[in-house]
């Protein structure tokens, strides 16, 4: 127990790496505010990218930091846009729930 | 069949003709004027006596007795079944037995048809009634023509239909209705096992070469290469013949209403009364006799199936007088005493003698039918007068006044079916009578013959009270009641035929004198059937051939006469001593006293009715109920029909969960799949390894476990014995690995590439042993 | 909220405190009995570290197995379970130290961070007012950022703090602020069973991912365990021959740049095409559908570097 609490190796980041990974995934199912769903969007990436690291420096490979890097611009490209159409939703319907925008259903 | 020296006959036309009026009447009698309706019915039957007289009493007379084995003429319309080499064609036979039947169905047919001119003359279905018999008589006609089992079965399912149809004509009435269908369905029991004694006839005779493999011609059953087949031992040790006869027998039984299948016979008055006069008295119920003489020679292979067939006959003629006594019902009277009169038949049958068995069948049809028909017309006066009970015996009384002919002729037909001389009964009746007392058959007791007799003449005695019991309650006294004050006589169209039957019955008797030795007296019938009949019995164990009569004396026959007519005399004696001039007192008195239980059985008929319906109608009712209930309304209805939709509704409804638009939802999908994978594959156990010894190699198979964890190990071997991991790219992670030659302990290391863990396993092999593992 | 925190550093403590006293692993104190020795010598002899002793504890009671700690060349600890005749049975190595510092310091400051990581997605995940959110999102990659320090990330750590947290959270700030409305229903009242159903999949999910991860072992000791290199390069040029070399860290922004453009070159330039549309897509999607004069100036927002 003690040998897993201070030796601190590879699987202690992919574990929290995965904790994070599905904490975002359950934000993802719970929650109805749409804004709420974006960040727990970026956890996962966040959550991925810490895997990144983690394997890059097990294999001494820096070019996962460059994907790393990647990922972090995607991110900001897909919440800028994400939230323009959270905007334009709640200029519409004056609500962000995602419960609530189906209308095109019918 | 028979060789080309018959002669073939326009015999088809015998039945065809009542068969094409029954078409025209059925199909167009309702827009036809009445006169032409009943002038189609009555020809039809009419010319069809006419054109059996000519070919029983014509110019081809001297055919029947021609040693054709009795086939005087035949006629082969087609040939209707041909499966393999069984062939059933669909031909007639003419020979004495049937020449003496088709003379009196057409003849007493021809009768009643007149008669119901009359009688149904007021009714609104008349033209189907007409039909209705025209149907009747040609399939009695087909019945006794028939050349072959299945060709009577026709006519004997046509007659069964078509008393269903009459005895249910009123049908409005439920209980007429119910009546119809009773008897029906008992028939229908009877047909089954007729069907089942043809069925083995069929394989008694289907192994012989008779030309047909396995044929139900009469002229093939007879053939003496069948008869061995008779006695072959069929079930139980007893003969084939035994178990034939004793199948059809009970055919008859439900045909001609004997014991435990004529029930439906009284309910059957519930049809007009022509009906009863033809189907039910002269013909129809007359049929299963003629079934059984027509089979003689398979009966009188089997003395077991004839001792069955007495017996019943017996039990059932005492047993129907004692359910005539305390009938008030007139119709009802005759039909128990059709019943017992038929008993009679059976009897005689049974005893091996059916030249007595046929006479009694011919003079019964004629004093039957004419005491139905007066009968019938008795109930017409008194309808005519507003009696809303026109059967009922208690309300009549001094008829003989108001209706004289009618009164003439129903005397004579009760003096004829006492058995007082010279009238016909006296001579059929004792000639069954003496037949019994004197016959032997091989396997009967010695004793039995005299038992029968014995039977018969308390039957008699029985016979001839409550029929006299009958006509002074109907004819003699006072009138009871206003209609029997009023009544007047039939018309015409209804006494012309009672004169003619009753004459009938008067002279009939004369063609068939009792046998003296001494006096050589005309016996014409018996003369007649001969070589329709067999005479002896088929038995080959005994030495030589016996004979089926049996003789006795000159003085026992004549004693023998001398006791029947007395019999018959003290029957009405006894009646008029006790309804002379009406209901008597004293009855009344027995009955309410000592007499009471036995008055109760009687007029319940014995409870025969009760008891069937306890033992077989009602657990019927109840498994009919049950298999509705449960089969259908429970497995069909709620549970296949029903019970689909709900399970497509359950489906439905479970599946629009999993497809409600809402994303999260589907999301969830999406990562309670992904835990089921990582559930599925989360399966290990113990790494080990099994080898196998085949043709001095061993083959190694490396088992690291289930799931992602082994699938995804590394297997490193170490097959030398030497301790350490083979670096060897042949063997380096492979799962099966094949070593020659075994030079130590082998070694698997699994190793799970994510954790680095290694398990080691190491095995020691005993070559001595073929397949195993660890 | 307190009252979360009192319970997490609760459980962090206990954690602590019973570690050490916890009988999990094998107590190995004393030296092995000589045909266990000698087998586990001659089995891993070649890669032990020499002059490290191989400790035994007791003999499991239906097994008769004995547990062996032994210490490898490369750095690594494994436990060896050996039979009593002296074969080797099963090896399974150790957690190792990734920092490479012999004391507890920085395996703390790595649960420290880790828990504040978490702690900020669960905030994100759990409250209901959205600012709240926002704010639990900040403090998570707060978290995350040590935590790529610790990987010896330094850039990363840095732009993740930049671009994350700086430019990508205000830009959520500021569409909250929009929504007027920062509270919210934590949970849908609708759709419970299929809410039930996710999180009994999560929760199995997180239970099955950490056994299965906690075991990760590096396939190359050397190269995971040591420090990471440090790259050199070419600082001065002569006659197309190097004069001088100079040695940069591993994670660095120099190092990272090298490969971003160097072989990086391709995703670099398609990513900016990519932040060019999303600009475009933004302000598109964004955009008032009636130009209203009247109308208040509406947020543009500030792109990603």
């Amino acid at each position: 127990m003690s040998d897993l609490l201070w030796n601190v190796g590879y699987g202690h980041f992919l574990v929290l790496a995965a904790v994070l990974f599905l904490i975002g995934v359950g934000g993802v199912l719970i929650r109805r505010n749409a804004l709420i769903i974006l960040m727990s969007v970026e956890l996962m990436l966040n959550a991925a990218n810490v895997t990144l690291m983690a394997f890059s420096r097990m294999w001494g490979d820096i070019s996962a930091h460059t994907f790393a890097l990647i990922v972090i611009a995607v991110a900001a490209a897909e919440a800028s846009v994400g939230l323009a159409i959270v905007v334009a939703v709640f200029r519409g319907r004056r609500n962000v729930e995602v419960d609530r925008l189906n209308t095109l259903r019918h | 069949m028979d060789q080309a020296s018959q002669y073939s006959a326009p015999l088809v036309w015998i039945p065809l003709l009542p068969l094409i009026g029954a078409l025209i009447n059925l199909t167009l009698g309702s827009r036809l004027p009445k006169w032409f309706v009943s002038a189609v019915a009555i020809a039809s039957v009419g010319v069809a006596f006419l054109l059996s007289a000519y070919l029983v009493f014509g110019p081809l007379m001297s055919l029947f007795h021609e040693d054709h084995g009795g086939v005087g003429l035949s006629q082969v319309a087609y040939t209707w079944i041909e499966v393999g080499a069984f062939k059933a064609q669909l031909a007639f036979r003419l020979d004495t037995l049937s020449a003496v039947m088709i003379l009196i169905v057409t003849f007493v047919g021809t009768l009643i048809h007149i008669y119901s001119m009359g009688y149904m003359a007021h009714d609104p279905r008349y033209t189907a009634f007409f039909g209705y018999l025209n149907l009747f008589t040609g399939s009695m006609l087909i019945l006794v023509l028939a050349a072959n089992m299945p060709v009577m079965f026709i006519g004997w399912e046509g007659v069964g239909l078509c008393s269903f149809l009459l005895i249910g004509f009123w049908y409005e009435n439920e209980a007429f209705a119910s009546a119809g269908r009773k008897a029906f369905v008992v028939n229908r029991i009877g047909d089954f096992f007729f069907l089942i004694g043809m069925f083995l006839l069929f394989w008694a005779t289907k192994d012989l070469s008779l030309g047909d493999g396995g044929s139900l011609d009469f002229a093939g059953l007879k053939n003496t290469a069948a008869g061995k087949a008779y006695e072959a031992t069929f079930w139980g040790g007893d003969r084939l013949a035994a178990a034939a006869g004793i199948c059809l027998f009970i055919g008859a039984c439900g045909k001609s209403a004997q014991l435990p299948l004529f029930v439906w016979l009284p309910d059957a008055m519930a049809g007009p009364t022509p009906v009863s006069a033809l189907i039910h008295a002269a013909t129809m119920v007359t049929a299963g006799v003629y079934m059984v003489c027509r089979l003689s020679f398979l009966f009188s292979a089997s003395t077991t199936a004839l001792f069955v067939v007495a017996t019943v006959g017996l039990a059932t003629a005492l047993a129907a007088a004692f359910m005539a006594f305390a009938q008030t019902d007139l119709k009802k009277v005759l039909a128990y005493s059709t019943v017992s009169q038929l008993g009679f038949m059976f009897v005689a049958a049974g005893t091996g003698n059916w030249t007595a068995a046929i006479f009694h069948l011919g003079t019964h049809a004629f004093f039957k039918a004419c005491l139905f028909l007066g009968a019938g017309s008795v109930m017409h006066a008194l309808e005519h007068e507003g009696s809303k009970t026109p059967g009922d015996i208690m309300t009549m009384g001094g008829l003989r006044k108001r209706l004289p002919l009618t009164h003439i002729t129903f005397l004579i037909s009760c003096l004829a079916i006492a058995g007082i001389i010279p009238f016909a009964g006296f001579f059929s009746k004792d000639e069954i009578l003496g037949g019994a007392f004197t016959v032997h058959p091989p396997g009967w007791p010695i004793w039995y013959g005299k038992v029968l007799w014995a039977g018969l003449l308390i039957a008699a005695l029985g016979t001839a009270f409550y029929m006299w019991r009958l006509y002074f309650l109907v004819f003699a006294g006072e009138g009871r009641s206003e209609p029997a004050k009023h009544a007047h006589e039939s018309p015409l169209s209804m006494t012309v035929p009672l004169i003619i039957l009753a004459g009938f019955a008067t002279v009939i008797g004369f063609i068939g004198m009792p046998h003296f030795e001494h006096l050589s007296l005309p016996h014409p019938l018996a003369h007649w059937l001969e070589p329709s009949v067999t005479h002896e019995w088929y038995a080959s164990g005994l030495p030589g051939e016996q004979a089926i009569e049996g003789h006795g004396s000159d003085a026992t026959t004549a004693v023998l006469l001398v006791i029947a007519l007395l019999v018959g005399a003290s029957g009405i004696a006894g009646a008029y001593l006790l309804y002379g001039r009406g209901p008597s007192k004293t009855v009344q008195r027995l009955v309410d006293g000592k007499l009471g239980p036995a008055y109760n059985a009687s007029k319940h008929k014995l409870w025969f009715d009760e008891i069937y319906d306890f033992l077989f109608v009602r657990p019927f009712k109840v498994i009919a109920r049950g298999l509705f209930e449960v089969a259908d309304r429970f497995i069909i209805d709620t549970v296949a029909v029903n019970g689909s939709a709900f399970v497509i509704g359950i489906v439905g409804r479970v599946s629009r969960w999993f497809q409600n638009g809402n994303v999260q939802r589907y999301l969830v999908g999406v990562v309670v799949g992904g835990a089921l994978v990582f559930a599925i594959t989360d399966c290990h156990h113990k790494a080990t390894f099994t080898y196998k010894l085949v043709a001095g190699q061993l083959q190694l198979k490396a088992e690291p476990g289930d799931g992602i964890e082994g699938a995804t190990a590394k297997i490193y071997w170490d097959l030398d014995g030497d301790g350490k991991k083979d670096m060897d790219p042949a063997t380096l992670d492979k799962r099966e690995v094949t070593v020659t030659g075994y030079s130590g302990p082998i070694t698997m290391w699994v190793e799970d590439p994510v954790t680095r863990n290694e398990v080691k396993v190491t095995q020691t092999i005993n070559l001595n042993v073929k397949q195993g593992a660890k | 909220m307190t009252r979360t925190l009192i319970i997490l550093v609760a459980a962090v403590a206990v954690a602590v405190a019973g570690g050490p006293a916890a009988a999990d692993d094998a107590p190995a104190g004393a030296p092995c009995a000589r045909p266990v020795d000698a087998a586990v010598r001659a089995a891993l002899g070649s890669s032990l570290l020499p002059g490290t002793p191989i400790l035994c504890g007791a003999a499991s009671a239906e097994t008769k197995n004995v547990l062996a700690q032994v210490a490898f060349a490369d750095g690594r600890t494994a436990t060896v379970e050996v039979a009593p005749n002296g074969v080797v049975l099963a090896t399974s190595y150790a957690h190792t130290d990734l920092s490479g510092s012999a004391g507890k310091g920085m395996a703390a400051l790595f649960w420290a961070f880790a828990l504040a990581s978490v702690a900020g997605a669960l905030f994100v995940v759990t409250r209901r007012n959205l600012i709240a959110a926002v704010m639990g999102m900040v403090g998570s990659f707060l978290g995350i950022a040590a935590i790529y320090m610790m990987l010896y990330a330094q850039f990363l750590a840095v732009v993740q703090m930049l671009v994350y947290a700086g430019a990508i959270m205000v830009l959520f700030v500021f569409v909250v602020m929009i929504l007027n409305r920062p509270e919210d229903e934590p949970v849908a009242p609708s759709g419970r069973a299929g809410q039930a159903l996710g999180g009994l999949a999560i929760v199995y999910l997180i239970g099955r991912l950490i056994f299965l991860l906690i075991d990760v072992q590096p396939p190359n000791p050397e190269v995971a365990m040591a420090a990471p290199p440090a790259a050199e390069h070419c600082v001065e040029w002569a006659n197309k021959a190097c004069t001088r070399m100079a040695a940069y860290d591993w994670g660095s922004v120099r190092s990272v740049g090298t490969d971003l453009f160097g072989p990086g070159l391709f995703p670099f330039e398609a990513i900016s095409i990519l932040l060019l549309l999303a600009v475009v897509g933004a302000i598109a999607i964004a955009k008032p559908v009636h130009v209203d004069d009247d109308a208040p100036a509406r947020t543009r927002e500030e792109g990603a570097a």
